[in-house]
């Protein structure tokens, strides 16, 4: 009897924890995703009611010929590392400053943590505002600090353009990280770093040696997420450049947001979904893989 | 014990997905208030302006029409059409909503608009309504029906800061050739000053498109056989012309990217005297430049003489198919297109009206701009051009040909040639589609 | 009396300084949005360029407040974004729990899945999500934004959670729970408070993604009075009017909850509230 019911807690309390979880998935992520796969093997456009119906993988071979879409996935990728390796590095940067004890680090972490609660659509209105070439404040700003010496056309580039989208989802993103990583942070007893003091060792050394080692799990999972996110953001691109000049800031995200509402080819924008997903499943499994993510897990 | 802690978490779990699941049952079903009839109405562009407009006009509406009750929903601008979408493929439409003519074509393909035909016949007004928005509307479908009725259009024009241009003694320029100097003496890329502002990014085709069939005096897209014209070399004569603005640096160079907003930020802003835009930009200028600042003005016309101008693009209202009180709706849809409601509208919206009872309005005869898009409907030498807004492939001709094939001219990382060659391609294959699919 | 001078410099270099920099980067575009909303209309697009709002004027945010039924927004994002962020927690604790301490089958496929979920752009699943809410008749409703979002953040605050548990001893709860606490108490009374700082990240996540979800707010709600703001402030930008001054007083006033909030809980991102609860 006993035995039991140690049997019942042991193995069926995971699944009643994860029961409301996985019931709010099941109930509504299930049939999207499902209706995406299915919509991918489909001729779906909208506007086109009478040639709709299966049409195998049509979609996807379709989509090895489409030299936008390969263009797209070029910026796409650049676009992602960028953002996540910037982000990253400032973050810890910004977590590791603010971990410190000085006066008024209330406010300062509140107010460093706002630019992440400004919606995407803002982000991109208000950048492209102060990029802007003719009444923009940046070029103004940097003109007045001598740093420049004529007006700077930001937009005038595809690769100048993708660093001033940048910079704007930079400065947006790492208050997140920042956030992360100085929870993570406070996870680590003080205890730690006192007996590694008495050792005399090096800030240096007491980084790289406790802290990072202690908030490894924290960093490869908040990474891998801010991978997944950045690289769907659709909103900063498409307020700021719309994908251009000429498709040189195109993300795969923004060129199916284009394939969905400007062409109403729901078939296609989903079988562009799908790769997406399965390429970011694989390249998931392979990150946490090689990032040892939760070896030393207990159970 | 053990067992009491399987079920209390057990009852956790059921709660919190009921509650999930469960909650808020009490939607508010879209339909009468008591004995009056709802009529749901979506505008495309819900700012604070338009927003008060149509509280005004609403009450009037309600007043005259006591049975009936109008719920407003002013939407983002940059977002409304896929709500629209969502609405279409979820079958939760409204009763009326506001379109542009570039959305009809797509919307009907959908099968989502109605056809208003015969109810426009027993419309006391009909007769006062423009014939030629009519028949612009009447090109977007298949059938050749209405479905939509217009209210106000938007001519393409150019507008000048007539301030600036006095300091610098510059003068408005009659024809191309006289632009084309103008863009060169003025412009000034070390102080980030010009004469003319290029739009190369969202929303180039216009300018682009008016620029290009004036300059090789033509006034259709396709031959007789519904060939594309735009491969014929004097179109990449006249986009060259218009590319080199950018190249010779005669516009800022951010420009190749400029949309809508960028570009009325470099006019506003005096770092150029002046833009071709529509006649809805009025309000904005006015915001930035102030009344008395600036004028509009036709374009500049060829070598003929000839200015050629995309046709009037109008903006309409719609019933869909899927209305819950299609009735009302036409009602309403009556009432948004007569002298009262367009007057209204186009007084504080400086807008463009179509019913032609409101030419006879106070506000009107007073007002600066107006005369200019009468000389432009009256003059013999504004010539229009159709766009194919009959394609259902339109906006992706737009977003994806279009756009970027622009911008890489600009950028000179394609020729005139090969892009316009693209264009005519695209656009021949989709109408020899469409000429096929509506034998 | 000299080391704490070299002390106070060596701070100076790795704190101040550093501090200084990072927080003009980061407040200088929040800098440009007051001034920008305390500009006239007329002169937000005057060059040069003015630093300082001359003449000054408070009517962005008088006809924000007045014309555009702000507070209506206002409140509705409050209300989805406060209860989203509860649901969340709420589940995201159990669940996150469970993923860290229990060894079961189907764990990796739980992983992956909810990682899966967050890799679809949202305008694939847009239609798809519609129909389930219009099935519930949720539809114009503001429990289906509290769903959505539920859904939609619950994943990444679940798998946050999970690694935060992760990094404490289960021998404190297995303790508690030899003692004869139950394993939810022994959960919230004893491991959760050590972990605080990791759940209070977590829901501030949610709140915020909340609070700035501008898609589904749009395209489920079909009503002006149950926009929400993210919805409110996009209709500043006009089809041929763009109202930055609006658009500015507007960001202003919907990042105060968020700063609020954000000045509440940094009071537990503190070290040493884990002390002593920590795999070594």
């Amino acid at each position: 009897m006993f035995k039991g019911k140690q049997y019942l807690k042991k193995k069926a309390m995971p699944y009643f924890m994860l029961l409301p979880l996985l019931a709010v998935i099941a109930v509504f992520m299930l049939y999207p995703i499902f209706n995406t796969f299915w919509l991918s093997m489909q001729d779906h456009v909208l506007t086109n009611v009478k040639d709709m119906g299966f049409n195998g993988g049509t979609n996807f071979t379709r989509l090895f010929e489409d030299e936008t879409f390969w263009k797209a996935a070029v910026n796409s990728v650049f676009w992602t590392v960028a953002n996540v390796v910037l982000q990253l590095f400032f973050g810890l940067l910004v977590a590791l400053l603010l971990n410190q004890k000085f006066k008024g680090r209330g406010v300062f972490r509140a107010l460093i943590f706002t630019p992440w609660a400004v919606g995407g659509m803002l982000v991109a209105l208000i950048w492209s505002f102060m990029f802007n070439e003719s009444v923009g404040v940046i070029g103004d700003l940097l003109m007045k600090l001598g740093i420049v010496d004529g007006k700077i056309s930001w937009f005038s580039s595809g690769s100048s353009a993708m660093w001033a989208m940048i910079i704007a989802n930079t400065w947006r993103g790492v208050p997140f990280f920042a956030i992360s990583i100085l929870s993570a942070l406070q996870t680590i007893p003080t205890e730690v770093y006192e007996s590694a003091d008495v050792d005399g060792a090096s800030a240096v050394y007491k980084f790289f040696k406790i802290t990072l080692p202690l908030i490894k799990d924290t960093l490869l999972l908040t990474t891998l997420l801010r991978t997944i996110w950045t690289l769907n953001i659709v909103d900063i691109i498409y307020g700021m450049t719309k994908g251009g000049p000429n498709f040189s800031t195109l993300t795969i995200p923004v060129y199916i947001m284009m394939t969905f509402n400007d062409s109403l080819d729901a078939g296609y924008a989903s079988a562009m979904a799908v790769i997406v997903m399965l390429v970011l499943v694989i390249f998931s499994a392979v990150y946490l893989k090689v990032g040892k993510y939760g070896e030393e897990e207990y159970y | 014990m053990k067992k009491k802690k399987v079920v209390s978490i057990l009852l956790t779990s059921i709660m919190l997905t009921g509650m999930l699941a469960g909650c808020g049952g009490k939607s508010e079903e879209a339909g009468s208030s008591g004995d009056k009839q709802t009529i749901e109405f979506w505008y495309h562009d819900g700012n604070a302006n338009s927003n008060a407009i149509f509280e005004e006009l609403i009450a009037q509406f309600e007043k005259e029409n006591p049975e009936y009750e109008v719920e407003y929903v002013g939407l983002p601008s940059d977002s409304y059409l896929q709500k629209y979408n969502t609405a279409i493929a979820t079958n939760t439409v409204p009763d009326v909503a506001s379109i542009r003519d570039q959305d009809v074509s797509a919307l009907i393909n959908q099968g989502a608009l109605s056809c208003i035909d015969e109810d426009f016949e027993s419309f006391e007004e009909k007769e006062h309504i423009s014939e030629s928005a009519l028949n612009a509307i009447r090109n977007c479908s298949v059938d050749g029906k209405l479905y939509c009725l217009p209210q106000y259009t938007q001519p393409q024009i150019f507008w000048y800061n007539t301030t600036l241009m006095e300091e610098k003694g510059a003068e408005i320029p009659a024809t191309i050739d006289e632009f084309m100097e103008a863009c060169e003496t003025y412009a000034d890329p070390d102080n980030g000053t010009y004469f003319y502002s290029l739009r190369g990014g969202a929303g180039s085709l216009d300018n682009m498109l008016d620029f290009i069939f004036t300059y090789a005096n033509q006034d259709s897209f396709f031959d007789e056989e519904g060939n594309c014209v735009l491969s014929d070399p004097i179109f990449a004569e006249a986009l060259d012309t218009y590319a080199s603005i950018y190249w010779n640096g005669w516009t800022s160079k951010d420009s190749v990217s400029n949309s809508y907003k960028e570009m009325v930020a470099e006019f506003g802003s005096g770092t150029a005297m002046g833009i071709a835009n529509n006649s809805s930009a009025l309000a904005e200028n006015i915001n930035n430049l102030g009344e008395g600042n600036f004028t509009n003005a036709l374009a500049p016309a060829n070598e003929e003489g000839i200015v050629v101008t995309k046709d009037v693009p109008f903006m309409g209202y719609t019933v869909f198919e899927g209305a819950k009180n299609r009735e009302g709706g036409v009602k309403f849809l009556e009432f948004l297109v007569s002298h009262d409601a367009v007057s209204y509208f186009c007084e504080k919206d400086g807008r463009v009206p179509v019913n032609d009872l409101v030419y006879e309005d106070e506000w009107y005869q007073n007002n600066a701009y107006m005369p200019v898009y009468e000389e432009m409907m009256s003059s013999e030498t504004v010539k229009f051009l159709a766009r194919p807004l009959w394609l259902p492939e339109w906006s992706e001709f737009l977003s994806k040909v279009q756009e970027p094939g622009l911008q890489a001219v600009l950028m000179k990382e394609k020729t005139s040639e090969e892009v316009l060659q693209e264009w005519a391609e695209y656009l021949t294959n989709a109408q020899k589609e469409y000429l096929e699919s509506n034998k | 009396m000299k080391r704490t001078t070299k002390k106070r410099i060596t701070k100076t270099f790795t704190c101040y300084i550093p501090l200084a920099i990072v927080t003009i980067i980061m407040l200088f575009p929040f800098y440009w949005f007051l001034n920008t909303s305390f500009k006239e209309q007329s002169s937000i697009m005057k060059l040069p360029i003015k630093y300082l709002p001359e003449p000054f004027t408070t009517d962005n945010y008088a006809s924000m407040l007045s014309s555009m039924g702000f507070d209506k927004y206002f409140l509705n994002s409050l209300f989805v974004s406060v209860v989203t962020t509860i649901f969340v927690v709420a589940i995201a604790i159990m669940g996150g729990y469970a993923i860290s301490r229990y060894k079961f089958k189907g764990k990796k496929f739980v992983f992956l899945l909810l990682l899966v979920t967050q890799m679809l752009p949202g305008v694939v699943i847009l239609v798809p999500l519609f129909t389930i809410f219009n099935n519930m008749g949720l539809i114009n409703n503001l429990w289906s934004l509290v769903i959505v979002n539920t859904t939609v953040n619950l994943p990444f605050c679940t798998i946050m959670i999970s690694g935060f548990f992760s990094g404490v001893s289960p021998t404190l709860e297995e303790a508690a729970q030899i003692d004869g606490c139950t394993i939810l108490k022994s959960v919230f009374k004893i491991v959760v408070p050590t972990i605080l700082p990791g759940i209070v990240a977590s829901g501030a996540f949610a709140f915020v993604n909340t609070w700035n979800e501008f898609v589904y707010s749009l395209n489920f709600m079909s009503d002006s009075d149950k926009f929400t703001l993210p919805v409110g402030l996009s209709l500043m930008k006009g089809e041929f009017t763009v109202n930055y001054g609006g658009l500015a007083a507007g960001t202003v006033v919907a990042l105060i909850p968020v700063l609020l909030i954000f000045c509440y809980i940094q009071k537990y991102l503190v070290q040493g509230l884990a002390s002593g609860a920590v795999k070594g």
